[in-house]
Parts: C-alpha cells; sequence; structure tokens
C-alpha cells in the first residue's frame, strides 16, 4: 500500500523525441488509477518509468515518500502484469507463482503461504499443479496476476493487461480485476487503450495524448465534463457528435446554430464566455444519448427540435442507434430507447436535443468554453 | 544439482514412498517431498563409515552414490523392505545418467558458444554436432540479450526456466551482461509472415519474462540462417541490430537486424566519410543554428510523412507556425523539407549526425 507522485516528469530521447511532457500526478494510497489515451500518447512509457524499466529525463516519481529515480525496479517494491503472461511453460502454476521469490532466496515456508493465499485470492487453488499449456487464456491471466499477488508489492502496475482475452473474457476479468483491487487494498496503476475498460475499473482516469495529459478525473466527470475536444471524444461510444456551429446571441438568450438547425441554449449558457462569441464559429459537442426521438420529449422541447434522414438503424437490445443525416450533410449518431423508438431506415424523423447534456469548444483551441 | 531435482520431481510422480539425495555431508539437496530440501540428515555419517553401499535404519533404507572414483551422493527411500534396495538402485542409475548427461550438456553449450564465435572449423562443426545430437539442417534464429550487470545471472536463470527444451532452444551467457538465445526456427522458416510472427513473439515474450522480474533488457533479433554452421552470421547481425537499435532508435527494446535500415548502411561508413557528408550538407554546422523546437518540428513532419496538416495538428501548432519553421529551415540549411529530396538529404545527414556523435561520446568505440 502507498501514495505515487510524480513531478514534472519527462522522457526525452537522442533527438528530440519527447515521449512524455510535464507529467504531474498524485496518487493516493488505495487508489485505483488508469492511465488512457491512443497508442503513442506515453502511458506505457510512463508506467515503465514508475517500475524502473525506463529511465526518466527529468522529474522526480516518489512511492511514499520515497524518491525512486535511481532504484533498481526490483527493490521497488512493484509489481507488473502484461498483456504477454510471459508464465514458464514448463512449470507448474504454483511454481510459476513461486518462481520470482524463489529467484529472492525467500524461506520456503513463506513462499508457500504466500503462493496458497494468492491461489485463493483468485480461486484458483485447484490449478495449481497443472501447467500452463493446461489452463485456459483467463485461468493464465489469474496466474499472471497471481505472480504479481505473492510478490506483496506496494504498487501493482498492469499494462494492458486484458488485450491478449476475447471480449466476452475480458468483460469477466475487468470484474475480477477491479474485485482484486477491493480485496487487496492497495494500490493499482493500470495503462489501457480502451476507454471502456478505463470507465468500468478506475476509481481516477488520467487521458493522456502525445505525450500529456489532458484530464484527470473520475469516470462520470471525465464523461459530463470533458475539457477538450481530445477527452469528449475519446471517452464515450459511440464517441460524442462534434457540429460546426455558430453562436448567436439575442438579448439575454443564447443560440446555436447548424445546418439550418437553430437551438437554444438554457440560461447556465448565458454567460460572459459564451455571449462575448456572438456571431463566432464554435464546435458544439452532443453525446448520442443527448438526441433522441422520442414523441413527447420532441413535443416538449420545440426549441431544439430539427429533422432528419435516418440512414442506418443498430439494434444492439438494450438501446439502438441511429445514423442520421442532417440537412443531407451532416453525418449524427444517436442512442435511442428501442422500446419507445418508432425510427425506420429512409424514414424521415423528428429529434430534439437534451441541451442540459451539451458541450461548447473553443474552435481553434478546442477547449471547452464553459468548465 | 538443477538435474538431480529434476530427477526427483519425476520419482515423486511414479514412487509413493518418499526419496531424497544427499551430499556426504548429509545435506539434503533433492527430495520428493520439497520441504525436506535444505534440512540435513544426520545417519549421513554413518552411511558413509560404513563398508557397504546399503545401509539403513528402522525406517530408511540409504545407498551411497560414486561419480567416477568418489562416493559423491546418498541417496535414501522411507522403507525397509528388500523392494526398497532395487528402487534405490533404480534410482543411482538414473541419477547417474542425469549428472553425466549434464556434463554432456555443458560440453555441448561449449560447442554452441565456439560456433557462436567463430572458434570452431566449418568442416568439423556438422561431425561435433552430431556427437551433441544437434541437427544441422534445420533453421535456427539468434537472439542476444543485453541486460544489466547486476541482472546477469538471474537473467541467465529466468531464460534457462523459459526456455526448458534443449532440443529447440539453447541458452547461455557470453558475458554477465550478455545471454544468448538459439532458436530453433524450422517452424518459421515457411514464410515471410512467419518469420515476422516468430521473431515478434519469441522477442516480446522474453522481453515481457525479464521485465516482469524486474529486469530492463534490450534484445537484439539477428537474421534466420538454414543451417547450424551458420548461426555465427546470425549473431552477428544481432549483436550488430542490438548497437546499431541502440544508436538510432532510442526508445525501442527489441531491434531486428532486417528492420535496421539506413542505420545499417551508416553505422559501416568510416567516420571521416561521415563528416565529409555532414560538412557538405551542413556548411559552416548550419545545423547547430536549428533550436530545439524547429528539431522537434522536424521529426513530427518526418513522422507524418512530410504531410503539414497532420504535423501542425500533432504539434498543436497554427500551420503558419509550421510554414514559418520549415522556411527558417530551409533559410539556415539551405534544404526545404517539403522537397522529397531535400527531406531524404536531410533525414539522412540527420542520421549520420547521431551516429557521429555516438563515436564521439562512446567509449566502445575505443575498441572498434
Amino acid at each position: 500500500m502507498a501514495s505515487l507522485s510524480f513531478q514534472h516528469v519527462y522522457k526525452k530521447y537522442d533527438g528530440g523525441v519527447v515521449a512524455v511532457s510535464d507529467f504531474n500526478l498524485e496518487v493516493a494510497d488505495k487508489e485505483f488509477v488508469i492511465l488512457v489515451g491512443p497508442s503513442g500518447c506515453g502511458k506505457s512509457t510512463t508506467l515503465r518509468m514508475l517500475a524502473g524499466l525506463e529511465d526518466i529525463s527529468e522529474g522526480e516519481i516518489y512511492i511514499e515518500d520515497r524518491l525512486i529515480n535511481d532504484v533498481l525496479p526490483k527493490d521497488r517494491d512493484i509489481a507488473m502484469v502484461f498483456q504477454n503472461y510471459a508464465l514458464y511453460p514448463h512449470m507448474t502454476v504454483r511454481d510459476n507463482m513461486a518462481f520470482a521469490l524463489k529467484l529472492r532466496k525467500m524461506d520456503k515456508a513463506e513462499i508457500n503461504r504466500r503462493v496458497t493465499e494468492a491461489a485463493k485470492i483468485l480461486e484458483i487453488e485447484h490449478l495449481l499443479e497443472r501447467k500452463p499449456k493446461a489452463l485456459s487464456g483467463g485461468q493464465r491471466q489469474r496466474v499472471a496476476l497471481g505472480r504479481a499477488i505473492v510478490r506483496d508489492p506496494k504498487v501493482f502496475l498492469m499494462d494492458e493487461p486484458l488485450s491478449n482475452l476475447d471480449a466476452k473474457l475480458r468483460v469477466q476479468m475487468r470484474v475480477e480485476i477491479t474485485k482484486l483491487h477491493h480485496r487487496l487494498k492497495t494500490t493499482f496503476i493500470y495503462v489501457t487503450h480502451d476507454q471502456t475498460e478505463a470507465m468500468t475499473m478506475g476509481t481516477r482516469i488520467v487521458v493522456m495524448k502525445d505525450g500529456f495529459i489532458q484530464q484527470v478525473d473520475s469516470p462520470t466527470e471525465l464523461y459530463d465534463n470533458p475539457v477538450n475536444t481530445f477527452v469528449a471524444g475519446f471517452i464515450g461510444m459511440p464517441p460524442m457528435n462534434f457540429i460546426n456551429a455558430t453562436v448567436n446571441v439575442e438579448g439575454s438568450d443564447v443560440y446555436i446554430s447548424f445546418e439550418n438547425v437553430t437551438v437554444k441554449l438554457p440560461e447556465r449558457y448565458a454567460v460572459e464566455e459564451v455571449m462575448d462569441r456572438d456571431g463566432q464559429e464554435v464546435i458544439f459537442g452532443v453525446r448520442p444519448e443527448a438526441i433522441t426521438d422520442e414523441a413527447t420529449f420532441v413535443t416538449d422541447h420545440p426549441e431544439t427540435a430539427f429533422a432528419a434522414d435516418v440512414d442506418v438503424v443498430e439494434m444492439l437490445g438494450a438501446e439502438t442507434y441511429l445514423y442520421v443525416t442532417v440537412n443531407g450533410s451532416l453525418p449524427l449518431t444517436c442512442r435511442v430507447d428501442p422500446t419507445t423508438s418508432q425510427s425506420t431506415v429512409g424514414q424521415v424523423v423528428d429529434l430534439a436535443i437534451d441541451t442540459n447534456r451539451i458541450h461548447l469548444f473553443d474552435k481553434d483551441t478546442e477547449q471547452s468554453i464553459i468548465s | 544439482m538443477e538435474e538431480i531435482k529434476k530427477c526427483m520431481r519425476q520419482a515423486k510422480t511414479i514412487l509413493k514412498q518418499n526419496v531424497g539425495v544427499m551430499d556426504t555431508t548429509g545435506l539434503i539437496i533433492a527430495s520428493t517431498n520439497s520441504e525436506l530440501e535444505g534440512t540435513t540428515d544426520s545417519t549421513a555419517r554413518a552411511v558413509m563409515m560404513s563398508d557397504d553401499v546399503f545401509s539403513g535404519t528402522a525406517e530408511k533404507t540409504y545407498l551411497k552414490i560414486a561419480i567416477g572414483e568418489q562416493y559423491k551422493y546418498i541417496i535414501s527411500i522411507d522403507e525397509v523392505d528388500p523392494q526398497a534396495r532395487i528402487y534405490l538402485e533404480l534410482m543411482a542409475e538414473w541419477i547417474k545418467t542425469a549428472v553425466k548427461e549434464r556434463g554432456t550438456d555443458a560440453e555441448k553449450e561449449l560447442f554452441t558458444k565456439n560456433v557462436l564465435l567463430e572458434n570452431e572449423l566449418q568442416g568439423e562443426i556438422p561431425i561435433k554436432a552430431r556427437e551433441f545430437k544437434i541437427n544441422c539442417s534445420e533453421a535456427r534464429l539468434v537472439m542476444v540479450i543485453r541486460t544489466a550487470k547486476e541482472d546477469g545471472a538471474e537473467t541467465l536463470e529466468i531464460l534457462q526456466n523459459f526456455y526448458t527444451d534443449a532440443d529447440q532452444v539453447t541458452v547461455l551467457a557470453m558475458d554477465e551482461t550478455t545471454s544468448i538465445v538459439v532458436l530453433n526456427a524450422e517452424e518459421a522458416i515457411s514464410s515471410e509472415q512467419d518469420r515476422n510472427t516468430f521473431i515478434e513473439n519469441s522477442a516480446q515474450s522474453i522481453l515481457d519474462c525479464l521485465n516482469n522480474e524486474g529486469h530492463t533488457a534490450f534484445i537484439g533479433v539477428g537474421s534466420f540462417v538454414n543451417m547450424f554452421q551458420h548461426i555465427a552470421k546470425s549473431y552477428r547481425d544481432a549483436m550488430l541490430a542490438l548497437r546499431v537499435g541502440k544508436i538510432f532508435e532510442k526508445n525501442i527494446y527489441i531491434s531486428r537486424y532486417d528492420k535496421l535500415g539506413l542505420g545499417r548502411l551508416i553505422y559501416q561508413l568510416p567516420a571521416t566519410l561521415c563528416q565529409m557528408f555532414i560538412d557538405e550538407v551542413f556548411p559552416n554546422e548550419a545545423y547547430k543554428t536549428l533550436d530545439e523546437d524547429t528539431l522537434t518540428t522536424i521529426d513530427s513532419f518526418f513522422a507524418n510523412n512530410l504531410n503539414g496538416s497532420e504535423t501542425s495538428r500533432e504539434l498543436y501548432v497554427h500551420r503558419n507556425t509550421l510554414v514559418y519553421r520549415l522556411d527558417k529551415v530551409k533559410k539556415n540549411t539551405g534544404l526545404d523539407l517539403r522537397s522529397f529530396d531535400d527531406a531524404v538529404l536531410f533525414k539522412m545527414a540527420s542520421m549520420v549526425r547521431i551516429y557521429l556523435k555516438y563515436l564521439e561520446t562512446s567509449k566502445d568505440n575505443m575498441i572498434r
């Protein structure tokens, strides 16, 4: 159990490539923090710097109050789990879990105690005498987790540990790892490119792009209040709709116009940051679930209603995605309720936007206009 | 001792009784009951003093094992009936064979090392290989693994435990920081795709395995060779990949010989020629007039295949800023990076500069 502190951490390579820039993050004890971002954003490099597998070009990393910049990886009291399980093929599960401890010349009785305890936590006691080839993908991943648990580390580091699993197993293991975090009450740092994993597992999420932290927040805050278009587009599936729109101010009312559609914004948008942009272009962000075809809502909100052509309808059971085009040119994605939606392909459908769940971004900086 | 422990592990699955092997002082070095390993059997002294090879107590039967002329081990079984003696004799033969094989393994390892270092005559390699039951006609691939000095011994132990099938993989240490893995690549030789997958999977597994145990490692991957006699070439290529990879691509841990590209060419050029080239491309050290922002811009511009829009987006700069920086490069160096020919020249000159810088700073260079 330990807190972590990254202070102005940089990773620079000769030739000018900067993989991580000014990374600042405080991680509390027992937190489950997710580093998420597209490939090449620096998330794995950050994790590897914490693990000691990569040198730190500038800045400082602390585990609790101990500066670990120059501490050897094996002396950092951390354990890593990778995408590749890297199990020793000829060893039994028991021996695989015990191997790292044997390397450290730990007392046999203590090794046995730790292996038995970890196996119990992971519910793999019945697999202890099996070899990796006799295990399923999920079971192998549990063994890999077991190898980390037996080290009794202060911090668990996981680098895309579920990427090798099929979709169904990934969902199952997601839950298992979350449970494991609750059970072990240890700090977890988890790297993934999958925003669903990030949203479902982390207590806090660090969104990264091109080596820079974009936003650090809880899953709900990231979803509801993204600081820029990158975060807004990266978090959420289907992604947020981004519309080039113009701000119009009439008295104390603020309107947003795009493709012959004018939407009246709620009162909270009648603030200086928005009013000053009268006549200017902004990026109007709307989550798919904030556009509905529900008749009552459309009738009750004529100030946000518009018509669109339905191109594709995707029925997913619990929800339906409508892919529509406004004015023949603006494609939008809507997530609607399948129990009320009557929309069919080729139909012109009336839609309305729930303006309590919209976002405005600056056209040039792509930063959120209202925080 | 590992070979004796291996015998015990296998015996555990066959015998019901507990069997242990101790040295002549009674220290149990291997047992079917692993908890007894490391403990001492006080009867050993009496067994060693006995004239008979077999000895016994109320619960156990003992047999002394001679390796060569000397008694080296005592084997015991938790049984006292006549059957116990038969078991012990069988076990003793098994252990002797294992110990002998271990000796052969060491010779085989030395032979492989000599082949890698080209210390064996080409004509003799197939003959000696036959003695060690090495199939010369199978394809192989050599990987060189470089770790920190303090991790060397542990790295070897990890790799030896990761690859246990000696017919398929040979793991050996060249020095305290360098381990070698010679992989049988017969399964991968048929197609380019298979070769790629084989390299990616094998190298990544090794890297993850070592990282998992807290070791930083750099891996050089050589070229595929069709015959065992040619593994020295694969080894040379792997060493070159490791060296060149570390010069030109600092952020990668696996360097493949077949992916070295321009780096391989530049690495083989003499320093004087490189310096002449730099002086011609960047007269009056024009390169030094480029600030860090501009160099980052150039890297990004190349990484985005000379696409200005992508570069400005990636760098969060306005397109006009990018144009301004590229114009500055043109003014200072005479090279317009928007033109493909100039971009190629600049790229090559940059790599040559990196190489020259490496030559200046590298102590290894003193040896080269």
